[in-house]
């Protein structure tokens, strides 16, 4: 070290140099972890309860950090069991005026609409089928609304392409309503639009969230979630494909005025699509057989390590590095970890896991204050799927696992290996009876099951795993 | 939050018997220690023996939270596996903390003791600077840990063979103080941390090893640095 301040322990341990760096917290939210559900759900027994949707990750894609606590919102905290999945989904938008050079913003609407001829007036409800008469494009209605003018019907599940002026279809039957004019409303372009797991077992069971019923969004975030990047126009400003700023709705329902980056050079008329805007989604998904506590919801605080100082307190202590970026500072809320502890939590080999329970535990320092802990997601996604075939077509069936958490507050036991990880078949006795300590594991977490297998003769089974040799991290601290 | 770790270990090979393990620790006053313990060292075995025993402790100007049902590592309990010792003396004073276990021997034929024991002298021997934030709280000290994090590397593997990543500062000046992680969602990556300075190793996981299949999974991975 050549320059600034190096402050090192008493043990000679650094604690902060010129490399260091800080959490920035730029997005924190509750929601409460739902069902993956397979494709073939009728043939899924346990397709209950919501569905998990996502949650819009911030920043660029692939840079962010994932913090996790189950929360009581009412009552006691009592243990909670789930998993994090990483997934995409995408949007784009289509002006709805003209551009004006000099200006930085844009009027948009975003994919997933189409508008109803000006002076026609349509009534639809959730899960009525809207398509068009030549076009052949099609979508399903979110949500109960009157579309005419002034408002967009709002579609999910869509495809295809409105054409201007064409005949609207409800659920296969004429409505006399058209797709109102292109080039001067806005004519939304359509594609089909939910959230996608990442990570899937294609290979061998075609896996993805079921898409969402009717009325239900796939996103907990409201459309402004899905601005503040990589989203392009063409040409016509002064900076090629100018950024997404900002967004901030209009008086018209369905309209929005989005901020970027750049200005406008040139006039770009109605109707201009931007390209896609890919973003990251996290999905919290509980275990497929137990309910997530009813009086619960799973805190998320997304993060990323970095330079930049954002407070505006006017004291305390901070340091720079030679670039004047801030390297530390006193008054910077951070990840202060308590414990990284190494384990296996990986399911291996067969879904009788009597030789090796796949689970690794961590007892807080604090258990008085257990609700301030989180954990640093470090493994996403499904991580084993296992196949038992049998002549007995209900023993059989496929189970996917993701290596997920199981919180336990003083009182509770499930951070043992006894209800963590539920399904698996564990000796019943290695488990605690009741603890004053509050306990995080790391754990296999059956998120998805379904019945329908090929048949094996009797007990047959076989396995896929992904990091069966690797092991895992559970990283627990609290943000002072 | 405790300020220090001890995890204290008697061999396995000494079960039947009489085991004592002891340790010394010079550290500042009001220092918090988590401590845990673990007759089982060396062995992935364990005996139900040792299950719902608890420790007597005995304590001279030091406190432990929690002071009862304290279990060992490894078992069964209704209490805890560990217990975080506080200092309550003053600079100079000696300080000891003792945690005996009475156990039956595997056979149940004789009851046996385990013993541990961490004693030092309370030394306040520090200097520089404390941080605080507003609230009052410890942001940095020079007798205590802080864990942090300390950088985010992003890439994409190749010819699904293992990759040297160099990380400035790494494993530096010693790999105890360092941790990296992946955290990509199915990445056919594992960190393999090493000894060398600056870098450490991606190790590819192979398909069909121990004849486990591996999903389809991806060579980009996502790593997390943390220093402590």
């Amino acid at each position: 070290m050549s320059y600034g301040i190096r402050a090192v322990n008493k043990d000679g341990v650094s604690l902060i140099d010129e490399n260091s760096k800080q959490v920035h917290i730029s997005k924190t939210g509750s929601v409460v972890p739902g069902t993956l559900s397979v494709d073939d759900s009728a043939e899924n027994p346990f397709h209950t309860g919501p569905k998990a949707k996502g949650v819009i990750v911030p920043g660029e894609i692939g840079e962010s950090l994932v913090f996790v606590r189950p929360r009581a919102t009412s009552g006691s905290q009592t243990a909670a069991t789930f998993c994090v999945h990483m997934g995409d989904t995408t949007k784009y938008w289509t002006s709805t005026t003209a551009t004006v050079v000099g200006q930085s913003y844009i009027l948009a609407t975003p994919s997933g609409q189409v508008q109803i001829k000006p002076s026609i007036t349509l009534s639809v409800q959730a899960g009525d089928v809207i398509s068009g008469a030549t076009s052949g494009a099609s979508g399903v209605v979110i949500r109960s609304m009157t579309g005419n003018s002034s408002t967009f019907i709002h579609l999910r599940a869509a495809s295809g392409t409105f054409t201007s002026t064409e005949d609207l279809l409800k659920n296969g039957s004429s409505t006399g309503a058209t797709v109102a004019t292109g080039g001067t409303t806005g004519n939304p372009k359509l594609f089909v639009e939910g959230i996608h797991l990442e990570n899937h077992t294609s290979d061998y069971c075609p896996y993805n969230p079921d898409l969402h019923t009717a009325g239900e969004n796939f996103l907990v975030d409201t459309i402004g979630g899905l601005t503040g990047s990589q989203s392009h126009w063409a040409s016509g400003n002064t900076n090629q494909g100018p950024r997404i700023i900002d967004i901030e709705t209009t008086s018209t329902t369905g309209v929005y005025k989005l901020y970027l980056d750049g200005t406008w050079s040139s006039s770009l008329p109605a109707g201009t699509e931007s390209s896609d805007i890919p973003r990251s989604v996290a999905i919290f998904a509980r275990e497929f057989q137990s309910s997530y506590p009813s009086n619960h919801v799973l805190d998320y605080r997304f993060g990323s390590l970095d330079n930049d100082a954002d407070e505006s307190t006017g004291y305390g202590f901070e340091m720079r590095d030679a670039n004047g970026k801030l390297t530390y500072s006193s008054n910077r809320i951070n990840f202060q970890i308590e414990s990284i502890t190494t384990g296996n939590a990986d399911v291996v080999g067969d879904r009788d896991i009597s030789g090796g329970n796949p689970i690794f535990s961590y007892e807080v320092n604090d258990p008085t204050n257990y609700q301030d802990y989180f954990a640093l997601v470090a493994s996403f996604g499904p991580s084993a799927l296992c196949l038992e075939g049998s002549a007995t077509s209900n023993t059989r069936g496929y189970w996917l696992y993701s290596t997920g958490f199981s919180f336990s507050p003083p009182g509770y036991r499930p951070y043992d290996n006894a209800t963590a990880g539920y399904g698996l078949l564990i000796s019943p006795s290695d488990n605690k009876t009741s603890t004053n300590a509050g306990g995080i594991a790391h754990c296999a977490v059956c998120f998805a099951h379904w019945n329908d297998s090929p048949q094996f003769t009797g007990g047959s089974y076989f396995s896929e795993t992904l990091n069966h040799l690797s092991p895992r991290d559970l990283i627990i601290g609290k943000f002072i | 939050m405790s300020d220090y770790n001890i995890s204290q270990q008697i061999a396995y090979q000494g079960f039947n018997f009489n085991s004592s393990k002891s340790d010394v620790m010079n550290v500042e006053e009001g220092a918090k220690i988590r401590w845990t313990m673990d007759a089982e060292g060396g062995t992935t075995a364990h005996s139900t023996r040792i299950d719902n025993e608890y420790a007597v402790f005995t304590l001279s100007n030091c406190t432990v939270s929690p002071s009862s049902q304290v279990a060992m590592l490894g078992c069964l309990t209704a209490g805890t596996n560990h217990t975080v010792i506080t200092l309550t003396g003053s600079e100079g004073q000696s300080w000891s903390a003792q945690a005996v276990y009475t156990h039956f021997n595997t056979s149940g034929s004789a009851e046996v003791t385990k013993t541990f024991t961490v004693s030092g002298t309370i030394s306040n021997d520090l200097y520089g600077m404390e941080i605080r934030d507003a609230s009052g709280n410890l942001r940095m000290s020079v007798g205590r840990r802080q864990p942090r994090l300390h950088a985010f590397v992003t890439g994409t593997g190749s010819n699904n063979a293992d990759q040297t990543i160099t990380i400035s500062g790494f494993n530096t000046p010693s790999p105890a103080e360092w941790h990296a992680v992946n955290v990509k969602d199915g990445s056919l990556y594992r960190v393999t941390q090493g000894t060398t300075a600056n870098q450490l190793t991606l190790t590819h996981i192979d398909e069909d090893v121990d004849n486990f299949f591996t999903l389809t999974g991806t060579n980009d991975y996502e790593l997390v640095i943390m220093r402590y």
